[in-house]
């Protein structure tokens, strides 16, 4: 049995250092130029991706402002058109100052 | 540890260290094809952050710990992986060619087959053992160096190391009792 663990501890030893004298090993031929080939396909594949990017972004920026302008900045045409609406389906729409007039007519 | 090098020189950067890093990676994935591939991503990622850094470290330093976070990334992945490969006995197959093949290629001939074994104990050590235990019996790193790679104290990396072998013996002792028990 004492035996038994003597060869144990032996065997623990010996593949404990089974790493020594381990070389260190050389990258593979044409490490580099693979690399930068990879660099260079990322850097094409990152390119189109950006361009989508800042393309959504114009457009983006684009319709935001054609809809700040429009609110701001409601043409004459979009009023006339309105009041031809309104005119059409008889939404008159009265102020408190018409129904001053009205009454100031009416007691004449 | 490290030579003086033009850090905006990348190519020179590069071929300087690409044995290194390779050689590291290697140590932890002990798969040739992907330890070239982890070596390229780590240059990639030195690539990409070469103008952050701040010289605080040594540049050999700096790349060291990108390929030892990388690789233990590496493993945690092919972990997962492993995990859930019994769903495709392929991919099983394949995990269990990777393993049994994979033997560090600058152990000499004659240890190749204790390598193996000792190899698949550090497979079980916890992550920062492992870390401190590959970059001192593998890349050759002093303690000093390795302390600065992992943000340690000097004396952590050696309380890393103590723990280390007293775990590698455990393992290898149960090992080795099961085998001549059978």
């Amino acid at each position: 049995m004492k035996r038994n663990k003597e060869d144990i501890e032996r065997e623990v030893d010996n593949t404990l250092n089974s790493l020594e004298g381990l070389n260190r090993v050389e990258a593979p031929p044409f490490f580099y130029t693979r690399l930068e080939g990879r660099l260079m396909d990322r850097g094409r594949q990152v390119l189109p991706y950006l361009k989508v990017q800042w393309a959504t972004l114009i457009v983006l920026l684009l319709v935001n402002a054609f809809g700040l302008w429009v609110y701001y900045n409601p043409s004459a045409q979009t009023t006339s058109e309105l009041d031809a609406i309104k005119t059409e389906y008889g939404l008159v729409y009265y102020t408190i100052d018409d129904y001053d007039q009205l009454l100031t007519t009416e007691s004449e | 540890m490290s030579d003086p090098v033009d850090i905006t020189d990348f190519k020179a950067l590069a071929l300087q260290y690409q044995d290194r890093v390779y050689n590291t990676c290697l140590g932890f994935l002990r798969n040739a094809q992907d330890a070239e591939d982890l070596s390229q991503e780590v240059f990639i990622e030195i690539f990409k952050s070469l103008d952050r850094f701040k010289g605080e470290a040594k540049i050999s330093t700096w790349i060291y710990r990108i390929a030892v976070n990388k690789s233990l990334e590496a493993l945690r992945k092919r972990k997962r992986k492993k995990r859930w490969s019994w769903l495709t006995s392929y991919e099983a197959d394949l995990h269990e060619k990777s393993a049994v093949d994979n033997i560090h290629p600058g152990v000499l001939a004659e240890n190749k087959e204790r390598a193996g074994v000792l190899f698949n104990a550090i497979d079980r050590l916890p992550e920062q053992q492992k870390v401190a235990f590959t970059l001192f019996h593998i890349e050759g790193l002093n303690y000093e160096e390795i302390a600065e790679t992992m943000h340690k104290s000097v004396s952590s990396v050696e309380s890393l190391m103590h723990r280390a072998k007293n775990n590698l013996k455990k393992i290898l002792y149960a090992y080795y009792q099961q085998d001549k028990d059978q």
